[in-house]
């Protein structure tokens, strides 16, 4: 923690120095940490492409693409990732090279900078959309809300929170994912293509569901966000 | 217990009772085992209504029952599985077990009384009445899921399987190194536990105000251990030790939470009454605090005065 005090420290007096020349007071009032972190965000560092590309200019992600958002996920689990993607212990060609190109420093500018950026949805709605008893035949919103004990599969939200909406810096939101990015997660944490996560717990759990399990949940949360848009509208 | 007492209890019992032994033979008869209904078989009707308010309550009682409920736990933070799992005190053995003498208040309780004192000690809350909507959906929720279980009858997945007798004296420093390696990561560093945007707890806090109070069963630091062992991390039950089970509950009741309902201003009295036994810390001095001198009113005391 101190170590990193120091860094923001340099960094602070770095970017405030540029700010001044460039842009007159303006930035001085700005948390420089951020206007570092923004820099990488938007325009990229170390000559590789901008976080902005893909994950949107509000770290909403582009569902579509497959590119999940960014914004509210937290930031002790955005900079394992970092990590992870960057040393190849969680595969995907188009982040290594990215996340390889930044230094541990740019990492956690980067990561600061995201975690001020507001959530792409309205966790209390989300929340609200949890249900103690769903509807039986809906096995993903059970998966999702009750678990499968039977298999020691405990509910999502058990860790992620009601609606899928995570909690604090290791438990990310898993609401309005999309279905491709959910099911790809699943299969890498079974063939090791992703780290099993903090004390192993997410990859033992992925390895307890079958495919008809993922596929469900998976459903379930992608469409998540848009039910509880549905249901607010109905009020 | 240990194998002496058990195996003690038995020649005793065997010489004097004859085939009066069902419990001291336990042992040697496995238990019956039961499986609830599924999950998803609730009844439509007025009966599957008051079932289903149950299982919310259960679930979710700040806000089915929120008037009596005095922290963000919830029923299904211990119980696991909305009271369904084996070894997590399930519903279904705990129905068959009722009326029952509880040495806890030196009488018979209905479960209608026993359920009060969820409410009272582990919630920290106030007491629902017992003819009242509360306790009625919580009776038929237990009732549905106890369909066909024999009555009268430990079930094999009862309560939460106890623990040998620890080989080490368990130890606060010790158990403070398994809470930070392996509970910290949901529970806190502080134990304050973790809340979504409605403060609904994500995962329960286990000391401090927002925790079971000193008459709770989990403040036993035997029971802790039980539950933890079997239970946690979640979906990792049996996967620390029995050692590191003992230290981290001593650990884990060994911190302040809010004061037993039963307290009046004395701490020696209510210690005298209620508490005692090397497994109970309320009273004792641990990390330089004498738990229970200084705790937080509980929220039924705190209801009481004007």
């Amino acid at each position: 923690m101190a170590s990193s005090f120091r860094h923001q420290g340099t960094i602070r007096g770095l970017a405030l120095a540029g700010g001044l020349l460039l842009l007159g007071t303006a930035v001085a009032r700005a948390d420089s940490a951020s206007d570092l972190g923004k820099q990488i965000y938007s325009q990229g560092a170390n000559g590789v492409t901008a976080c902005i590309t893909c994950h949107g200019a509000q770290g909403q992600g582009m569902a579509a693409a497959n590119f999940p958002y960014l914004a509210g996920q937290g930031s002790a689990y955005l900079e394992a990732q970092l990590q992870a993607l960057g040393d190849g212990s969680r595969s995907n060609p188009i982040m290594q090279p990215i996340a390889a190109a930044l230094t541990a420093t740019q990492r956690q500018a980067v990561v600061a900078y995201i975690d001020t950026l507001p959530r792409p949805w309205d966790a209390k709605a989300l929340a609200a959309q949890a249900s103690t008893q769903p509807d039986a035949k809906d096995d993903g919103a059970w998966l999702a809300n009750r678990g499968d004990w039977a298999h020691d599969i405990p509910a999502c939200t058990q860790c992620h929170a009601a609606g899928g909406t995570g909690v604090g810096p290791h438990f990310p939101a898993i609401a309005g994912l999309s279905k491709a990015y959910i099911v790809e997660q699943f299969t890498q944490w079974r063939n090791g293509h992703r780290p099993a996560g903090p004390q192993n717990l997410m990859g033992a759990i992925a390895k307890r569901m079958d495919d008809a399990q993922t596929d469900a949940v998976a459903n379930y949360f992608a469409a998540l966000p848009q039910r509880a848009t549905l249901a607010e509208g109905a009020k | 217990m240990s194998q002496m007492s058990v195996s003690t209890n038995l020649a005793i019992g065997a010489l004097l009772l004859g085939l009066a032994t069902a419990q001291a033979a336990e042992p040697a008869a496995p238990a019956p085992s039961f499986t609830p209904p599924p999950a998803q078989a609730i009844p439509d009707g007025p009966f599957g209504d008051a079932v289903r308010l149950g299982q919310n309550i259960f679930l979710n009682p700040r806000k089915f029952a929120g008037q009596y409920v005095g922290n963000s736990m919830n029923c299904a933070s211990c119980h696991l599985d909305a009271g369904r799992k084996a070894d997590s005190a399930p519903m279904w053995a705990a129905y068959v077990l009722y009326p029952a003498y509880r040495s806890k208040n030196g009488h018979v309780n209905t479960l209608a009384e026993r359920l009060q004192g969820c409410f009272i000690y582990s919630m920290n809350g106030k007491m629902p009445p017992a003819d009242g909507k509360t306790i009625m959906a919580l009776e038929s929720y237990m009732f549905w899921m106890a369909k066909g279980a024999p009555t009268g009858v430990k079930l094999a997945g009862q309560g939460f399987p106890d623990l040998k007798e620890p080989a080490e004296t368990p130890d606060y420093l010790r158990g403070q190194k398994v809470f930070t390696q392996h509970c910290a990561l949901c529970h806190g560093a502080d134990g304050a536990g973790q809340h979504d945007a409605t403060g609904r707890a994500v995962f329960p806090a286990l000391w401090g105000d927002d925790s079971y109070n000193w008459g709770a069963g989990m403040h036993s630091v035997k029971t802790a251990a039980a539950f933890i062992h079997a239970n946690m991390p979640l979906s990792q039950g049996g996967t620390l030790s029995e050692q590191e089970a003992w230290d981290v509950a001593y650990f884990i009741d060994g911190n302040e939470r809010p004061q037993d309902p039963r307290y009046a201003g004395d701490l020696q009295a209510t210690i005298k009454a209620h508490h005692g036994g090397k497994y109970d810390l309320y009273g004792k001095t641990v990390n330089g605090v004498t738990l229970g001198e200084r705790s937080t009113p509980s929220s039924s005391q705190s209801a009481a005065k004007p």
